[in-house]
């Protein structure tokens, strides 16, 4: 009984250290697919100059996992549009959908959103251009480190697991 | 009615809901003035409908709302005073913003007119069939501002077409046929092509190439590039079915351009829009006759 007690311990700490992997893992795809779509985003901007609904659905459609249901969100939530600025949709849908974000990677989404839809094409793509920037930095800087985190988070889980099964033999 | 729906959801919920409960009974226009009560428009005179002033958030919803959140999408129309929202023309006044001595966007907003398109079936049957039997001609219609040019020139249009005239619409300002996502919310009869958001030159040049039109019509005629397309057209063996701003024919003949057109039996008709409201008259003379 003991023996399966500490085996459960053991397992739920590896699985706590599985679920910052996966975490990890969520944020690297999901700023990827951002950046890929911040790129779609700035080419319909500068070849069709799109409406933000049109362009929002396009992206939703292009998109997958949470950058897709991001998306989704802002189009749907656009028959609120009125009741609501399209600032506040968008730091909505951006804070429902995409938890995994740090901070300031939020901050420049949200940045991003408080821009869209207000300014003519070229400040328009300008402000598209410069959060494209700042996601790919973070999207770069994420995959260096991806490797040495998953290491260090299944080592720290795998290592409390031992101490705690050690501790409470 | 949908008119007015549309253009309640411009507003905000307060002003929107005292709009709705004044009713829309002949309604030509929505005022919204910052500072001011917003008014409507009804036979020339304006009255207020709510109690609070029009803020300057209230006018960027608006604009939000209209261009879809899409400020660049409306650059060009916007640069030239106005927007389009659902067949609804919104014409703005506030400071703009200059470049290289051409008007780009405004910086800030200080008032708004919503104008409601009106839809009054057969006030120019009378008049179209009288072209149709004594001959069809190019035909010009004039009125001051707010006078029911547009509503006249959409029912001819759809006169025309539904009489078998293969009718293309140079719809520069969505106002003609409001289109809606591809899905007109006027009725332009049978046989009519809209071309939806292009200048008046460049719309009746690939009108001209592309669609076989027998009639190109237009809405408003009024800068230099539109006469020019009027004159482009009017060489092609096309009928021109048109409006321009004028209390009547004298008047237009203080302007030279037109001057010209005229002088060059350019149009064979003119229909003239005197009175407002209900008492609208329209009278019709042929050119040179």
């Amino acid at each position: 009984m003991k023996t399966a007690g500490m085996l459960c311990l053991f397992t739920a700490c590896l699985w706590i250290g599985a679920a910052y992997c996966r975490a990890r893992r969520q944020r690297l795809a999901v700023l990827r697919d951002l950046c890929k779509a911040m790129e779609q985003m700035e080419g319909e901007l500068a070849s069709r100059s799109s409406p933000l609904p049109e362009l929002c659905r396009l992206l939703a459609t292009g998109s997958e996992g949470d950058v897709r249901a991001f998306f989704t969100r802002i189009a749907d939530g656009l028959a609120e549009l009125g009741e609501l600025r399209f600032s506040e949709l968008w730091k909505r849908a951006a804070r429902d959908t995409l938890f995994c974000l740090r901070p300031f990677e939020m901050d420049a989404l949200l940045r991003l959103g408080s821009s869209l839809g207000r300014y003519e094409l070229d400040r328009q793509l300008g402000v598209v251009k410069a959060c494209s920037r700042t996601l790919e930095r973070c999207y770069r800087a994420a995959q260096q480190s991806m490797t040495g985190e998953l290491k260090v988070g299944m080592g720290l889980a795998a290592a409390a697991g031992a101490l705690l099964v050690i501790a409470m033999w | 009615m949908k008119a007015m729906e549309n253009a309640c959801r411009l507003l905000s919920g307060e002003h929107a809901s005292a709009l709705r409960a004044y009713g829309d009974d002949g309604a030509e226009e929505i005022r919204l003035r910052i500072g001011r009560r917003p008014s409507v428009l009804i036979d020339g005179w304006e009255r207020t409908f709510s109690k609070t002033p029009v803020t300057e958030t209230d006018l960027l919803r608006l604009l939000e709302v209209a261009t879809g959140a899409s400020l660049h999408t409306a650059a060009p129309a916007l640069a030239d005073g106005y927007l389009s929202y659902r067949g609804l023309r919104i014409g703005l006044c506030g400071t703009v913003v200059v470049q290289e001595s051409k008007v780009c966007t405004f910086r800030s907003f200080t008032s708004a007119a919503i104008r409601l398109p009106a839809e009054h079936r057969g006030i120019c049957d009378a008049l179209a069939d009288e072209i149709l039997s004594s001959g069809l001609g190019s035909t010009l219609v004039l009125s001051p501002p707010g006078g029911g040019k547009t509503t006249a020139l959409r029912e001819l249009i759809r006169r025309f077409s539904d009489a078998g005239l293969r009718v293309c619409v140079v719809d520069e300002r969505n106002e003609l046929a409001a289109v809606d996502g591809a899905v007109p919310q006027f009725d332009l009869g049978s046989r009519c092509d809209v071309l939806t958001g292009v200048d008046k030159a460049s719309g009746t040049t690939m009108l001209l190439r592309a669609m076989n039109p027998q009639i190109i019509a237009m809405d408003e005629i009024g800068r230099r590039d539109d006469l020019a397309a009027v004159e482009q057209a009017a060489g092609c063996g096309v009928w021109l079915l048109a409006s321009v701003h004028a209390r009547d024919r004298d008047e237009l003949l203080l302007r030279e351009g037109y001057r010209r057109l005229l002088e060059r039996r350019v149009f064979r008709y003119l229909i003239t829009i005197r009175g407002s409201g209900a008492a609208r008259r329209y009278s019709l003379s042929r050119e040179g006759a």
